[in-house]
Protein backbone atom coordinates (compact mmCIF):
# COMPACT_ATOMS: atom_id res chain seq x y z
CA UNK A 1 0.00 0.00 0.00
CA UNK A 2 1.27 3.20 -0.93
CA UNK A 3 1.49 6.09 1.58
CA UNK A 4 0.50 9.67 -0.44
CA UNK A 5 3.05 11.84 1.23
CA UNK A 6 1.16 15.08 2.57
CA UNK A 7 2.44 17.36 5.00
CA UNK A 8 0.84 18.10 8.49
CA UNK A 9 0.44 21.19 10.14
CA UNK A 10 -0.93 19.87 13.27
CA UNK A 11 1.64 17.08 13.55
CA UNK A 12 4.77 18.88 12.99
CA UNK A 13 5.86 20.66 15.46
CA UNK A 14 8.44 18.61 17.41
CA UNK A 15 6.58 17.76 20.45
CA UNK A 16 3.97 16.93 18.85
CA UNK A 17 5.53 15.01 16.50
CA UNK A 18 7.00 13.21 19.38
CA UNK A 19 4.30 12.51 20.95
CA UNK A 20 2.69 11.27 17.71
CA UNK A 21 5.85 8.91 16.76
CA UNK A 22 5.58 7.38 20.33
CA UNK A 23 1.69 6.83 19.32
CA UNK A 24 2.31 5.20 16.17
CA UNK A 25 4.10 2.19 17.64
CA UNK A 26 2.18 1.38 20.16
CA UNK A 27 -1.80 0.32 20.54
CA UNK A 28 -1.82 2.31 23.92
CA UNK A 29 1.06 4.61 25.95
CA UNK A 30 0.27 5.62 29.57
CA UNK A 31 0.17 9.14 29.78
CA UNK A 32 2.68 9.62 32.22
CA UNK A 33 5.07 7.29 30.13
CA UNK A 34 4.38 10.11 27.51
CA UNK A 35 5.06 12.63 29.72
CA UNK A 36 8.54 11.54 31.38
CA UNK A 37 9.35 10.25 27.77
CA UNK A 38 9.49 14.17 26.58
CA UNK A 39 10.16 15.76 29.81
CA UNK A 40 7.20 17.67 29.64
CA UNK A 41 4.38 18.91 32.60
CA UNK A 42 1.18 17.05 32.62
CA UNK A 43 -0.50 20.47 31.47
CA UNK A 44 1.82 21.24 28.46
CA UNK A 45 0.84 17.72 27.32
CA UNK A 46 -3.02 18.05 27.98
CA UNK A 47 -2.42 21.04 25.90
CA UNK A 48 -0.34 19.29 23.07
CA UNK A 49 -3.05 15.84 23.22
CA UNK A 50 -6.04 18.51 23.36
CA UNK A 51 -4.54 19.80 19.72
CA UNK A 52 -4.08 16.36 18.44
CA UNK A 53 -7.19 15.14 19.89
CA UNK A 54 -9.18 18.28 18.34
CA UNK A 55 -7.94 17.23 14.55
CA UNK A 56 -8.92 13.46 15.37
CA UNK A 57 -5.61 12.12 15.31
CA UNK A 58 -5.79 11.21 19.51
CA UNK A 59 -7.78 9.62 21.95
CA UNK A 60 -7.98 9.25 25.74
CA UNK A 61 -9.04 6.57 27.87
CA UNK A 62 -9.39 5.63 31.12
CA UNK A 63 -9.40 2.57 31.60
CA UNK A 64 -10.88 0.32 34.77
CA UNK A 65 -7.73 -1.04 36.59
CA UNK A 66 -8.28 0.41 40.06
CA UNK A 67 -5.94 2.85 40.08
CA UNK A 68 -6.65 6.61 39.69
CA UNK A 69 -5.16 9.24 37.27
CA UNK A 70 -4.86 6.48 34.66
CA UNK A 71 -4.62 7.29 31.46
CA UNK A 72 -3.99 5.36 28.18
CA UNK A 73 -3.40 7.80 25.10
CA UNK A 74 -3.79 6.70 21.47
CA UNK A 75 -3.67 7.39 18.28
CA UNK A 76 -6.78 6.81 15.72
CA UNK A 77 -6.96 5.74 12.23
CA UNK A 78 -6.96 9.07 11.49
CA UNK A 79 -3.94 10.08 13.20
CA UNK A 80 -2.01 7.42 11.86
CA UNK A 81 -2.90 7.66 8.14
CA UNK A 82 -1.66 11.13 9.26
CA UNK A 83 1.15 10.40 10.39
CA UNK A 84 2.08 8.43 8.01
CA UNK A 85 1.79 10.73 4.87
CA UNK A 86 3.73 13.48 7.03
CA UNK A 87 6.67 11.02 7.70
CA UNK A 88 6.19 10.45 3.67
CA UNK A 89 6.56 14.19 2.95
CA UNK A 90 9.69 14.84 5.21
CA UNK A 91 11.43 12.12 3.62
CA UNK A 92 10.32 13.30 0.18
CA UNK A 93 11.59 17.07 1.24
CA UNK A 94 15.25 14.75 2.08
CA UNK A 95 15.04 12.88 -1.14
CA UNK A 96 14.19 15.89 -3.51
CA UNK A 97 17.00 18.12 -1.73
CA UNK A 98 19.70 15.05 -1.45
CA UNK A 99 19.19 13.77 -5.04
CA UNK A 100 21.25 16.60 -7.21
CA UNK A 101 24.31 16.51 -5.05
CA UNK A 102 23.97 12.48 -5.28
CA UNK A 103 23.48 13.37 -9.18
CA UNK A 104 27.07 15.01 -9.18
CA UNK A 105 28.66 12.48 -7.04
CA UNK B 1 3.85 20.86 -0.38
CA UNK B 2 7.19 21.48 1.75
CA UNK B 3 5.35 24.37 3.76
CA UNK B 4 9.00 25.82 3.74
CA UNK B 5 10.60 23.00 5.68
CA UNK B 6 14.10 22.80 4.60
CA UNK B 7 16.32 19.77 4.14
CA UNK B 8 17.90 19.88 7.56
CA UNK B 9 13.93 20.61 9.02
CA UNK B 10 13.11 17.65 7.48
CA UNK B 11 16.18 15.42 8.51
CA UNK B 12 15.87 16.53 12.27
CA UNK B 13 11.91 16.25 12.06
CA UNK B 14 12.89 12.35 10.63
CA UNK B 15 15.40 11.81 13.56
CA UNK B 16 12.63 12.80 16.25
CA UNK B 17 10.70 9.99 14.66
CA UNK B 18 13.58 7.54 14.87
CA UNK B 19 13.98 8.27 17.95
CA UNK B 20 10.28 8.25 19.53
CA UNK B 21 10.31 4.61 17.70
CA UNK B 22 12.99 3.28 18.97
CA UNK B 23 11.73 4.02 22.63
CA UNK B 24 8.92 2.10 22.39
CA UNK B 25 10.83 -0.31 20.37
CA UNK B 26 13.17 -0.76 24.12
CA UNK B 27 9.84 -1.69 25.58
CA UNK B 28 9.42 -4.83 23.58
CA UNK B 29 10.22 -7.50 26.24
CA UNK B 30 9.25 -10.67 27.91
CA UNK B 31 8.82 -9.72 31.34
CA UNK B 32 12.11 -10.96 33.28
CA UNK B 33 10.17 -13.15 35.56
CA UNK B 34 8.64 -14.97 33.35
CA UNK B 35 11.89 -16.93 32.47
CA UNK B 36 12.10 -17.58 36.20
CA UNK B 37 9.33 -18.70 36.08
CA UNK B 38 9.44 -21.23 33.42
CA UNK B 39 13.19 -22.22 34.74
CA UNK B 40 11.59 -22.87 38.84
CA UNK B 41 8.99 -24.61 37.08
CA UNK B 42 11.29 -26.79 34.73
CA UNK B 43 12.80 -27.88 38.30
CA UNK B 44 10.47 -28.51 39.92
CA UNK B 45 9.20 -30.97 36.86
CA UNK B 46 12.76 -32.66 36.67
CA UNK B 47 12.79 -33.23 40.37
CA UNK B 48 9.24 -34.65 39.86
CA UNK B 49 10.31 -36.57 36.88
CA UNK B 50 13.76 -37.95 39.18
CA UNK B 51 11.98 -38.67 42.37
CA UNK B 52 7.85 -39.14 41.78
CA UNK B 53 6.09 -41.90 39.96
CA UNK B 54 3.99 -41.49 36.71
CA UNK B 55 1.37 -39.95 38.35
CA UNK B 56 3.32 -37.43 40.06
CA UNK B 57 5.26 -36.34 36.81
CA UNK B 58 1.61 -36.28 35.17
CA UNK B 59 0.87 -33.88 37.65
CA UNK B 60 3.79 -31.58 37.68
CA UNK B 61 3.50 -31.26 33.83
CA UNK B 62 -0.11 -30.57 33.48
CA UNK B 63 0.51 -28.11 36.09
CA UNK B 64 2.86 -26.63 34.50
CA UNK B 65 1.23 -26.55 31.71
CA UNK B 66 -2.11 -24.96 32.81
CA UNK B 67 -0.08 -22.24 34.63
CA UNK B 68 2.32 -21.35 31.17
CA UNK B 69 -0.91 -21.34 29.21
CA UNK B 70 -3.13 -18.89 31.90
CA UNK B 71 -0.48 -16.15 31.73
CA UNK B 72 1.52 -17.15 27.73
CA UNK B 73 -1.32 -15.11 26.26
CA UNK B 74 -0.13 -11.84 27.56
CA UNK B 75 2.91 -12.54 28.75
CA UNK B 76 5.20 -14.56 25.49
CA UNK B 77 4.04 -11.86 22.65
CA UNK B 78 6.73 -9.42 24.38
CA UNK B 79 4.21 -6.38 23.57
CA UNK B 80 3.51 -5.59 27.31
CA UNK B 81 6.51 -5.57 29.41
CA UNK B 82 4.62 -3.21 31.96
CA UNK B 83 2.04 -1.49 32.17
CA UNK B 84 3.06 1.94 30.53
CA UNK B 85 1.96 0.90 27.07
CA UNK B 86 1.22 -1.83 24.54
CA UNK B 87 3.34 -1.97 21.62
CA UNK B 88 1.72 -2.44 18.23
CA UNK B 89 1.46 -6.18 17.15
CA UNK B 90 2.96 -5.20 13.62
CA UNK B 91 5.69 -3.58 15.48
CA UNK B 92 7.11 -6.60 17.68
CA UNK B 93 6.63 -9.19 15.37
CA UNK B 94 3.58 -11.83 15.12
CA UNK B 95 6.47 -14.55 15.17
CA UNK B 96 7.37 -13.29 18.85
CA UNK B 97 5.17 -15.63 20.53
CA UNK B 98 6.00 -18.49 18.50
CA UNK B 99 9.64 -17.94 18.84
CA UNK B 100 9.12 -18.01 22.63
CA UNK B 101 6.75 -21.16 22.45
CA UNK B 102 9.23 -22.88 19.90
CA UNK B 103 12.40 -22.01 22.35
CA UNK B 104 10.27 -23.98 24.82
CA UNK B 105 10.39 -26.96 22.66
CA UNK B 106 13.95 -26.45 22.26
CA UNK B 107 14.48 -26.80 26.06
CA UNK B 108 12.30 -29.80 26.24
CA UNK B 109 14.66 -31.25 23.40
CA UNK B 110 18.04 -30.60 25.64
CA UNK B 111 16.16 -31.48 28.79
CA UNK B 112 15.63 -35.01 27.52
CA UNK B 113 19.10 -35.07 25.65
CA UNK B 114 20.86 -33.93 28.72
CA UNK B 115 19.48 -36.61 30.94
CA UNK B 116 20.24 -39.56 28.50
CA UNK B 117 24.35 -37.89 28.56
CA UNK B 118 24.02 -37.86 32.09
CA UNK B 119 22.35 -40.88 32.49
CA UNK B 120 25.24 -42.65 30.09
CA UNK B 121 27.22 -40.61 32.33
CA UNK B 122 26.69 -42.74 35.13
CA UNK B 123 25.32 -39.53 37.30
CA UNK B 124 22.90 -40.57 40.17
CA UNK B 125 20.25 -37.83 39.35
CA UNK B 126 20.40 -37.55 35.31
CA UNK B 127 16.84 -35.50 34.97
CA UNK B 128 17.32 -33.86 37.77
CA UNK B 129 21.01 -32.72 37.02
CA UNK B 130 19.69 -31.99 33.26
CA UNK B 131 16.49 -30.30 34.57
CA UNK B 132 18.91 -27.93 36.54
CA UNK B 133 21.10 -27.06 33.48
CA UNK B 134 18.53 -26.24 31.00
CA UNK B 135 16.94 -24.23 33.74
CA UNK B 136 20.01 -21.89 33.94
CA UNK B 137 20.08 -21.59 30.31
CA UNK B 138 16.67 -20.59 30.19
CA UNK B 139 17.53 -17.53 32.56
CA UNK B 140 20.00 -16.66 30.08
CA UNK B 141 18.99 -17.67 26.65
CA UNK B 142 15.27 -16.24 27.48
CA UNK B 143 16.34 -12.42 27.76
CA UNK B 144 18.87 -12.60 25.12
CA UNK B 145 16.31 -14.54 22.47
CA UNK B 146 13.88 -11.20 23.20
CA UNK B 147 17.15 -8.74 22.55
CA UNK B 148 17.47 -10.54 19.16
CA UNK B 149 13.74 -9.87 18.63
CA UNK B 150 14.26 -6.19 19.70
CA UNK B 151 17.02 -5.82 17.29
CA UNK B 152 14.75 -7.32 14.43
CA UNK B 153 12.23 -5.00 14.78
CA UNK B 154 14.68 -2.12 14.66
CA UNK B 155 16.19 -3.30 11.52
CA UNK B 156 12.98 -4.69 9.99
CA UNK B 157 10.66 -2.10 10.15
CA UNK B 158 9.86 1.60 8.47
CA UNK B 159 10.33 4.54 10.11
CA UNK B 160 6.46 5.16 10.12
Amino acid sequence: MTVQPKFDEVIHPSTRLSIVALLASADWVDFAYVRDQLGLSDSALSKQLSTLGDAGYVTQERPVTGRLRRVHVCLTEKGRAAFRSHVAALQLIVASSESPSSTKA
Amino acid sequence: MTHHVNHDEAVDALEVVRRSREAVLAEINVPVWYWWAVAAGWIGIGFAGQFGNAWVMSGATLSFGAAHSSIANWVVGGRQRTSQLRVRRDVAGHFTPILVLDSLCVFVMLTIVGALVAHADGATYPVLVSSVAVAVLIVIAGPLLMRGVRHRAKTRTPAS
